[in-house]
This record gives C-alpha cells, sequence and structure tokens, in this order.
C-alpha cells in the first residue's frame, strides 16, 4: 500500500496505523490492570523459549564460607563442611539448603581474572561483561540477552531485582537505553510506574491517544525512525502501566510467601519467579553484601544464612515446574576473598580463585569443574578466566558466542574473540 | 585513503634515575618532565602531518551539529566504510586544521551552513522514507540533550517559579538543615544550585547516554517514558500553577487562542487549522476543563516534535 | 577589672589517673614476654595462682603456658579436643578446672588444668558456635551462650542441661554470671537481658543499643557486646565493643559502656582519648579502682585505660605489632596483663615501672 504523502488528515493516519497493527495507546485502555497471562499457558506458547536467571552475591563472596570449603586449615576459617547431594562434594557448612540442590548445580572452584581494577564496579563489570572494564564500557549480560534471546511481548524482557539503593544504570552501553536493564530497587516497582493522584484513569487514556495523534501528524512527512522509536516507549510504559500486578508478590499464593520467607532475600526471589513465570527473559537478583573486610566469619554467617534458603527454594519451584530445562541459572560474584586471614578477622578481596555456580538450561550439572590446592591459595585443576565463563553464558542458551552485534556499520564481537565457551560445563 | 605506515622510530632520551623531571611530581604541583611523550603527540597530531586527526575531530563535531558524521558511525574510519561525502570530509578537516583547531568558529560557520539550517521536513511530492541519512538533503533529528529537555521542559511550561519551589520544599524536608540555612543567604544559594544540579543530574541519569562515548542514534527507553508520564514533580509543572503556562490557558474561552499560545509556548510554532479543530473537539469532550489542558499540554511536551531538534 | 589577660575561665582539666602508693602505675605499662603460637589467639585466662595462661586458638588447641619458666624458647603444652577456633573461655573459681567453647557449638569442661588436662565434659551445646561461656562464682553451674539464640546453663558437675534461657532474637555473643548467681547475656543488637537462672525468666532489659547499628548500605546488623565483665562486687557491668560502624569493610570507634548494675543505667561511655578505626574486645576491672581493656584493628592493637567517672582514657598503650587485642586477663596479683593477638603471640605487659637494678659492685661494698 502506498502511502499518500499529501494525505493529511488525522483519521486516515489513525486507521492506516491500526492496519498496520500497530497498538495504540487507549485501545484497551492504559489504566485498566490487564490479566497476567496464566502460566501454563504462557509454558505453551512458548515452549522453546530460553530464560536466564542471575544471582549476583555484590561484593565478592567468600569461596571459603560457600563453595570451596578448606577446613582444619590456616586459611579455612572456623567453620565445618557438609555433605552435599553430590557424593564427594562438600560445601560450607553456612549452606546446609543449597548443598540439598547440589546434584542440580555446576560449581567451578577455578574461576580467575587478571588485572583486575580494586574497585567493586570495575571487577563487577569484568564478570558480567566478559571483558576488561578498562576496554570498556561494554553490555551487561542483561541488555546482551535482550538483543540475541527471545523476548515476551507485552513485558520487559530484563529485569534487575536490585538493593534498595541501587537506581537505573546505563548498563547496556553501545546496544542503547532502549536494552538498558529495568531496575527495580529493593525489589519495589519501577519508578514512576504509579500514576500521580492528580491523573485519573481516564485522564490517562486521553493524553496518551493525544500524544500518539501529535506524533502521527508529525511523522508524516519525515524520516520516522526516531519518532517510531518514541511513540512505542509509550506503548510500551502504557503496556507496563497495565502489567503492574507483575510486581506485587502479594498476588502469589500466602503459602509461597511464607516458604521464601518475608526477609528481603527471600521477597526478591519469589519477585523473581513471578518474572520468570510470566516470560520475563533475563532477570537478575542482587544480594548485598559479602564485602567483609572485617569480621568475615560473622558477616558471611549472616549474609549466606539470608541467601540460602530462598535460592534453594526457588530453583526447586523452578525445577518442579519444569522451566529448569529451557532456564540457565547462574551464581556470581565479583571476586572471592583472600586465605589469609586478616587481622580484624576479615577477608580482603582475590581474583587469583574463586567459585562460581550455574545450573538450569544447557548446564552439565552435578558435578565440580576446577580445583585449588589445600589451602586454597592457587588453583591446581582448569583454570576459567572470567570470558570464557561468559561464552559459556551465552552458549549455554543456544547463542553462538563468537557471533557479533550489528550496529548500523559497526560490528561488535558478543564474546571476547579470544577466548572460548567452557565445554565441559555445556551438556 | 589509506592509512599511511610511518617506520620511524622516535628517539626517546634517556636520563638517570630521579632527574627525568624539571619540577618533580608533588601533591602540591604538577609535575613537569623534561621530556613528554604525550606533549610530543599532541605535536604531532596537531602539526599537519596527520590529517586523520583534523578529519576525525571535524567529523565528529559535524555529527554533533548535523545527527550524524560524513563517516557514520563516528569510530569506522575504515575503507570499508567510506565518508559519505569524501570532498566535503576533506574540506572540513583541512579548514578545520588551518584554523587551529578553533572549534568555536568551526561550528559557527556549520551552523550558518545551509545544510545546517534545513527542516526535517522532506520536500512536497518526495516520500521521506526514500531520503537516505547519509544525504543530509533534510535535518537529521537529534534528541535534546538531557539539560536541553529539562530547560525545555520548564521554559515551555511557564514553570520556573514552580521549580524553584519544589527545591525550597525538597530542602525543608531536613528541618534542621533548614533552619541554618535560612539564616545563611550564601550557604542557602549554594544549598539551591546543589539542589538544582541534582535534578539534572537525573535528567542525565535517564537521558543521556553512556559517559564518554559521543551520543549515538536517538532511542527511547521505557524508564525515560515513564518519567515524562508519571514524574509526580514533571506532572506538577503541568497542574495549575501561579500564572504558568496551564493557569492562562484554561482562562482563555476561545480554543483558536488556546491552541495559539499552547502551540507557540511548547513547540514555538502556530497551530494547523485541524490542530486547532482537534483541540476543540477535545475540550468539548471533557467535562472537566481543568483536566483537559493538563491533558492537552502533557500531549505536546510528551511528543517526539518536542522531545527532538527537528 | 581582671588581671589575667584570658576574659574566660581556663577550662578544668579532667583529673587524671593517680597510681596507688601500694597498686600498680598504669602508665608505666610495658611489654615483658612474648609467647608465640602458630595461629591467631582468639581468648586467654589466668589461673588463680598466676602460673599458667591458658589460651584458645584458631589451631583448635588449647595452649597452656608456664610462665615459672622463663626460658627463651618456651613452648606450651597444647590439648586436643576442640574441632574449631576456640573463643569461649572462662576458668572456674576454686579448682583447676576450665571452661571452652568453639566455633561449631562445642562446650568442654576441662579438669586438672595444672597437671593433665582433660575433658570431663563434652557437651554439644549449640547448634552453630558457642561465641561465650561464664562459670558461676561457686563453680557448680557454667553458662554458654551460642549462635542459635540460645543461653543454656550446665551442670559443671554432670555436664547435663540445668535451664535454657531463651528471648534472644539474633545470635548471643556474650554472657556472664553476676556473683549472685543471675546471669546476663548479650547479643548482637547489644541488647542485654538479666536472668533469674533458677526460674529461667527474665528479669529486666539493659540496653548497649550503642555498640549497635543497622547498616543500610550493606544490608546487615553490625553489633555484637565482644568482652563483658563485672567488677569485683558485681556493682558494675562494662560492655565492649565499637560505635559509628560504617559497614563491614571496617570497624568504628572502640568503646567500653559501663553500667550501673542496680539500676541498669548506662553510667559512662568509655572511649579513647582519640577516635581511629578500632573496636574494643577485652575489659577488666583492676582492683586498683580503674579499668583497662584491649582491642585494636587492622590500623593497630591497643591498650586502653579509664578511671571509672572520666570517658576519656587517661592512658593508651599502643602495641609495636598492627595486631588487635582480642583478649585481656589481668594476672591474680594485679600486675601483669595478659593480651591475645591475632599475630599468634600471647603477650604479657607489666603495670610497673622497669626495675632498678643496683650496681653489683655497690651493692657489694655497702
Amino acid at each position: 500500500m502506498t502511502r499518500d504523502p499529501a494525505c493529511q488528515s488525522t483519521a486516515h493516519l489513525v486507521s492506516r496505523r491500526s492496519m498496520l497493527g500497530n497498538l495504540v495507546a487507549g485501545a484497551t485502555g492504559v489504566g485498566a490492570i490487564g490479566r497476567l497471562v496464566h502460566p501454563a499457558v504462557a509454558g505453551e506458547i512458548e515452549k522453546k523459549k530460553k530464560q536466564v536467571l542471575i544471582f549476583l552475591l555484590n561484593g565478592g563472596l567468600s569461596q571459603f564460607e560457600s563453595f570451596d570449603p578448606k577446613p582444619n586449615t590456616d586459611t579455612g576459617g572456623p567453620f565445618r563442611q557438609i555433605a552435599t547431594a553430590v557424593p564427594g562434594t562438600y560445601f560450607s557448612e553456612l549452606m546446609p539448603h543449597t548443598a540439598t540442590i547440589a546434584d542440580k548445580l555446576a560449581v567451578v572452584r577455578s574461576m580467575y581474572a587478571q588485572k583486575v581494577p580494586g574497585s567493586h564496579g570495575g571487577a563487577r563489570d569484568f564478570v558480567e561483561t566478559g571483558r576488561p572494564p578498562q576496554l570498556g564500557p561494554n553490555p551487561l549480560m542483561g541488555p546482551v540477552y535482550s538483543t540475541v534471546l527471545e523476548q515476551p511481548d507485552e513485558l520487559p524482557g530484563n529485569i534487575h531485582i536490585a538493593p534498595s539503593r541501587w537506581g537505573p544504570r546505563q548498563d547496556a552501553a553501545f546496544l542503547g537505553p532502549k536494552n538498558a536493564s529495568l531496575v527495580l530497587s529493593g525489589g519495589r516497582p519501577p519508578l514512576n510506574l504509579e500514576r500521580p493522584e492528580s491523573i485519573n484513569e481516564g485522564s490517562d487514556d486521553v493524553r496518551y491517544r493525544l500524544r500518539r495523534i501529535a506524533d502521527l501528524r508529525f511523522s508524516q512527512r519525515r524520516r520516522t525512525a526516531h519518532s517510531e522509536a518514541y511513540s512505542a516507549s509509550y506503548d510500551r510504559a502504557a503496556q507496563l502501566i497495565r502489567q503492574r500486578d507483575l510486581f506485587d508478590i502479594a498476588k502469589e499464593p500466602e503459602k509461597d510467601q511464607q516458604r521464601y520467607g518475608t526477609h528481603d532475600f527471600g521477597r526478591h526471589c519469589l519477585l523473581a519467579r513471578r518474572l520468570l513465570e510470566t516470560g520475563v527473559t533475563c532477570v537478575k537478583v542482587t544480594h548485598n553484601n559479602y564485602d567483609s573486610h572485617m569480621e568475615n566469619f560473622n558477616f558471611h554467617l549472616e549474609q549466606l544464612g539470608e541467601f540460602d534458603r530462598p535460592f534453594t527454594t526457588l530453583i526447586q519451584d523452578l525445577d518442579s515446574r519444569g522451566m529448569l530445562e529451557h532456564t540457565l541459572v547462574m551464581l556470581i560474584t565479583e571476586f572471592g576473598r583472600t586465605p589469609a586471614i586478616q587481622p580484624d578477622l576479615g577477608r580482603d578481596h582475590w581474583p587469583p580463585n574463586w567459585s562460581v555456580v550455574l545450573g538450569g538450561c544447557g548446564i552439565q550439572v552435578g558435578g565440580v569443574l576446577g580445583a585449588t590446592n589445600e589451602n586454597g591459595t592457587e588453583i591446581t585443576d582448569r583454570p576459567v578466566h572470567v570470558a570464557e565463563m561468559f561464552h559459556t553464558y551465552l552458549q549455554a542458551v543456544g547463542v553462538d558466542p563468537t557471533g557479533v552485534h550489528e550496529l548500523g556499520g559497526t560490528r561488535m564481537p558478543l564474546g571476547a574473540p579470544e577466548r572460548s565457551a567452557v565445554k565441559e560445563l555445556l551438556i | 585513503m589509506a592509512a599511511r605506515l610511518t617506520s620511524d622510530v622516535l628517539a626517546i632520551p634517556e636520563f638517570p634515575e630521579g632527574e627525568e623531571y624539571v619540577e618533580k611530581p608533588s601533591s602540591k604541583v604538577r609535575s613537569v618532565p623534561k621530556f613528554s611523550l604525550r606533549e610530543l603527540l599532541a605535536t604531532k597530531l596537531t602539526g599537519g602531518e596527520t590529517p586523520e586527526f583534523a578529519r576525525n575531530m571535524a567529523n565528529r563535531l559535524w555529527a554533533m551539529m548535523m545527527g550524524r558524521g560524513v563517516v557514520h558511525p563516528l569510530d569506522a574510519h575504515h575503507a570499508a566504510n567510506p565518508p559519505s561525502h569524501p570532498e566535503l570530509l576533506e574540506g572540513l578537516g583541512e579548514s578545520f586544521q588551518q584554523s587551529g583547531f578553533d572549534t568555536r568558529s568551526f561550528l559557527r560557520e556549520l551552523a550558518l551552513s545551509e545544510t545546517y539550517q534545513r527542516s526535517s521536513i522532506a520536500p512536497a511530492k518526495v516520500d521521506p522514507s526514500t531520503i537516505a541519512a547519509e544525504s543530509f538533503a533534510v535535518a537529521n533529528m537529534k534528541g535534546l540533550s538531557p539539560e536541553q529537555l529539562l530547560h525545555s521542559l520548564l521554559e515551555a511550561t511557564g514553570s520556573q517559579g514552580v521549580f524553584e519551589k519544589q527545591v525550597e520544599d525538597a530542602l525543608k524536608e531536613d528541618a534542621e538543615a533548614w533552619a541554618e540555612l535560612s539564616a545563611d543567604a550564601e550557604k542557602l544559594a549554594a544549598a539551591r544550585d546543589a539542589k538544582k544540579a541534582e535534578r539534572v543530574k537525573e535528567f542525565i541519569t535517564l537521558f543521556g547516554s553512556t559517559p564518554g562515548r559521543p551520543e549515538g542514534e536517538f532511542q527511547a527507553s521505557l524508564p525515560q517514558s515513564l518519567f515524562l508520564a508519571n514524574n509526580p514533580a514533571l506532572v506538577e509543572w503541568l497542574e495549575p500553577q501561579p500564572d504558568n503556562l496551564t493557569t492562562r490557558l484554561i482562562a482563555v474561552d476561545d480554543p483558536a487562542d488556546v491552541g495559539r499560545m499552547a502551540y507557540l509556548s511548547v513547540l514555538s510554532r502556530q497551530p494547523e487549522d485541524e490542530e486547532i479543530s482537534l483541540l476543540a473537539e477535545h475540550l468539548q469532550s471533557r467535562d472537566d476543563r481543568r483536566a483537559a489542558i493538563v491533558e492537552f499540554v502533557w500531549s505536546l511536551v510528551a511528543s517526539a516534535e518536542f522531545r527532538l531538534n527537528h | 577589672m581582671s588581671d589575667s589577660t584570658d576574659d574566660k575561665p581556663a577550662p578544668e582539666e579532667p583529673s587524671k589517673y593517680v597510681p596507688k602508693a601500694d597498686g600498680v602505675d598504669p602508665y608505666a605499662t610495658r611489654l615483658i614476654r612474648e609467647l608465640k603460637q602458630d595461629r591467631a589467639i582468639l581468648a586467654c585466662r589466668y589461673d588463680a595462682t598466676g602460673q599458667f595462661v591458658f589460651t584458645g586458638a584458631q589451631d583448635y588447641l588449647i595452649h597452656r603456658w608456664d610462665l615459672a619458666d622463663e626460658s627463651e624458647e618456651l613452648q606450651a603444652a597444647a590439648f586436643e579436643s576442640h574441632e574449631s577456633w576456640v573463643r569461649a573461655m572462662c576458668l572456674f573459681p576454686h579448682d583447676d578446672r576450665l571452661a571452652t567453647g568453639d566455633y561449631v557449638g562445642r562446650l568442654i569442661i576441662w579438669q586438672q588444668m595444672n597437671g593433665e588436662p582433660k575433658p570431663q565434659h563434652s557437651i554439644a551445646a549449640h547448634e552453630g558456635s558457642v561465641r561465650a561461656v561464664s562459670v558461676s562464682a561457686d563453680g557448680k553451674l557454667v553458662a554458654s551462650a551460642g549462635n542459635d539464640r540460645m543461653v543454656r546453663v550446665w551442670s559443671a558437675e554432670t555436664g547435663e542441661l540445668v535451664r535454657e534461657l531463651a528471648g534472644h532474637d539474633c545470635h548471643v555473643y556474650n554472657v556472664a554470671f553476676h556473683p549472685d548467681g543471675s546471669v546476663v547475656s548479650a547479643d548482637l543488637k547489644c541488647r542485654l537481658k538479666h536472668w533469674n537462672v533458677e526460674s529461667g525468666e527474665m528479669i529486666r532489659e539493659l540496653d548497649a543499643g550503642l555498640l549497635y547499628v543497622y547498616s543500610v548500605k550493606y544490608t546487615v546488623d553490625v553489633g555484637g557486646v565482644r568482652g563483658m565483665s563485672f567488677n569485683a562486687d558485681g556493682s558494675q557491668l562494662a560492655c565492649t565493643g565499637a560505635t559509628g560502624v560504617k559497614g563491614i569493610a571496617h570497624s568504628g570507634n572502640a568503646r567500653v559502656l559501663l553500667f550501673d548494675w542496680k539500676s541498669g543505667e548506662l553510667l559512662q561511655e568509655l572511649k579513647p582519648e582519640k577516635d581511629e578505626i578500632t573496636t574494643a574486645w577485652g575489659v577488666r576491672f583492676h582492683p586498683d579502682g580503674f579499668i583497662v581493656a584491649s582491642g585494636g584493628s587492622r590500623t593497630g592493637g591497643f591498650l586502653w585505660f579509664w578511671q571509672p567517672d572520666q570517658p576519656v582514657a587517661f592512658h593508651m598503650l599502643k602495641f609495636k605489632q598492627r595486631a588487635p587485642g582480642f583478649d585481656l586477663d589481668l594476672s591474680p596479683n594485679g600486675k601483669t596483663l595478659a593480651v591475645a593477638n591475632h599475630d599468634g603471640t600471647l603477650r604479657l605487659y607489666e603495670m610497673l615501672p622497669e626495675p632498678v637494678v643496683e650496681d653489683e659492685a655497690k651493692i657489694k661494698d655497702t
């Protein structure tokens, strides 16, 4: 159908748009609450769609107090190790629940990185982008997944359930703001999701419609890429406002709210389950904070005490719902902690070796890759570089990490070109 | 232009340890080395032997003004990505070089050019989708910068006063601190500036591109549109306030007058006839005149026409 | 018209501690002995005679140092039984028994500490760490406090559980018997509970909340009463820790809170002269009437001395080694302090000036 550039009638514009199938905000009402797609139906429709669940343990999880215990050594600290669901594999006694699902996990004890900046942010970027931050900025995993994995139709595809004081961040680098993660500070709904009181539901419908008509007029005699992108963002806003129940875990069954617990991390895990069930492609949950330069043992006791059970509950729930098959799970941290115990009973930052855990889609579970020596001061078997893990995170969900981002003339490799995925971890 | 490889090896003088500086590095004084590679680099880049440098700089300044580089993307200067207008690029580079890298006058020349002053509207009978961006035949649209957006919103809606009040209310939230500030005029002014700077920063975080990288293609994100739709402070600018645009519009009866006042204030132009009819229809359809005006004003400030530099 | 050039009167100087004529001189505190172990020492106690010092350390062992042996290369006798770090330690008042607790919940009552020590009772006392133990004045009961939020009272004779004191909602960091037989326990949030052991009921709560903060940035509780000690007649209680802690990357500022036991009120917030990034750990009341505490952080280790009625320490000793003093004990004769250090060395400090050695020739002549 050819456009008649002379035609300026708005009525004509509106109906043409409808014919082209674009959603006009207000057709179903901006304010009305849409029903969330029922999980069972969602499962059928999106059978093959891959999803990702990232746990970021912020601050530097101590490998000694978690997945690579060294009891009875000068570096091991006071805690014991416990048997897990995988015979011959032991975790720290601080993770009794996680130990029971070790058969659903793959533990890598030989993660390392070199020339890591001293700062947490820099080290975290290294882990989350697979590139040295000095060569950045590069997009984090969430934004990357939003460009290579199938995205849900009416939902944001990439959500970060963040600690309270974390706000939105430009984490998509050259992929642009439209691919940035949607941040839920403190697990609360996104900023500005709620209409101010002075604007009622009806008013919302009307103003969106007026706005849309203005844009249609504006784009009549102009190249339309920008105004289309702009209008699309309002469509997404309208959609999200309709879907705002998505962020309300009070809508989850009461018994689940009990199982996950009432503290923040527990609630965030339940929210993550809700988001994944409704089809959000990538969900990241950040748990604060493990940077125990002082009193490492007390603080890991506290934090892992909070982490252990909801993490396990979530993995078990994904499993029983048949979602683990197509959902990649990863438990990451920016570095490990020093073998040497410092004078205030703390441990400092330690990039030469630490532990990372994977599970779910595409991963060989029930084992351990890599090893460290008796007191955890060096890797003795199969070192795994941070960038190799990044390749693995892509390959596990069926994305070729040697591929590129096409950016209108420039191409940027997905994974660091000199590295490759860790075959031993992949099915 | 093929890259030139030079086989010159720079002779870097060596100094005995401890004698490398004219002014030694310290926390109080900037160090001055006897030989500076960086200074040498600067001289070589700007001395005329490296036209690529001048061309790169000129290309970036052109992109900043025209919404797109003559070489685009800006980093991709290579054989498989030739400039859209090779002679233009040469000319720009040379001119910039010869001016001694006078950025101000270079930008002034660009601003005075026909190319810059073109509208983004396609000529009659030409399908806009057939016009290539790299032709510069019509203006390439750019997003307003975060700072431009904030100040334009305040200007368009006549909200400078509300903004000041919002800043003051925010400062008053800490009663103790406010008591201290209100006693000291200088401190109060500084605190006000700081709060305003926070608001600017909010806009930059939300609407700005990645720090350290040039503005890419305009992109719109969900958090941005949610902000423009629902941010309480922003919505307050649209509500009737003493002598702001909304208040003035509510007081005017004739839709044509309402339209003229609104379009001039927000979009710096007269409304078209059909826009006035649409406005009249809208005003008539709503019982609540206040709500109707607020909806209308929002639709203008939230429109692509306002958001973009066209 | 005033004679002086100043308009304001001179500020009152806090009165500095004056050593008693027949007492010790804190100002003269000096290192007299270093006894090296392999791993960080977390606890130290003198026995009743002052001849021995017992230590608990990160090597899971109880060490006994025989101070009567003055040789340079003195080795400690070491006793195995614990399976984790030993931090909780308390001597029995009337005989050579010792109660110790470790990080994996075991409480051991040792006997024959001055001879051939062996565990008399080995009790799985808590789920998770035993953070502190205390022995009653009559030596019949042992109280333990742990990470399972419980305080338990055991018969020293039979090793059986006598009483469970439930009520804390977070890790219990410390416990102490009062001379009158009641028990006080303190937790991570620095709330103290005073218990009647017979009935198992809580009598009252005291608040040492100055030593606690919830860190929003790190979403974690930061606090815990590190050391707790009654004075001889039980009229005052000292609690140690740190105040103003910002998070988990480093400590706050060392404090000792001094409570009036009868009223439960906070008498003083004892602090060093200059606030540094440190935590106060061990604390003791000296019979001469001053209070001494050990502590530190990565910045270094310290001993601080206070008068009970003056908040600012009148003396401070900075250790040569950059290792905090985790624990402190006063020798029975009141002259020496034993400090358990992170660097694995037990250090003895004498609170007396160096004895003057008379010229031998001179002595002979007289």
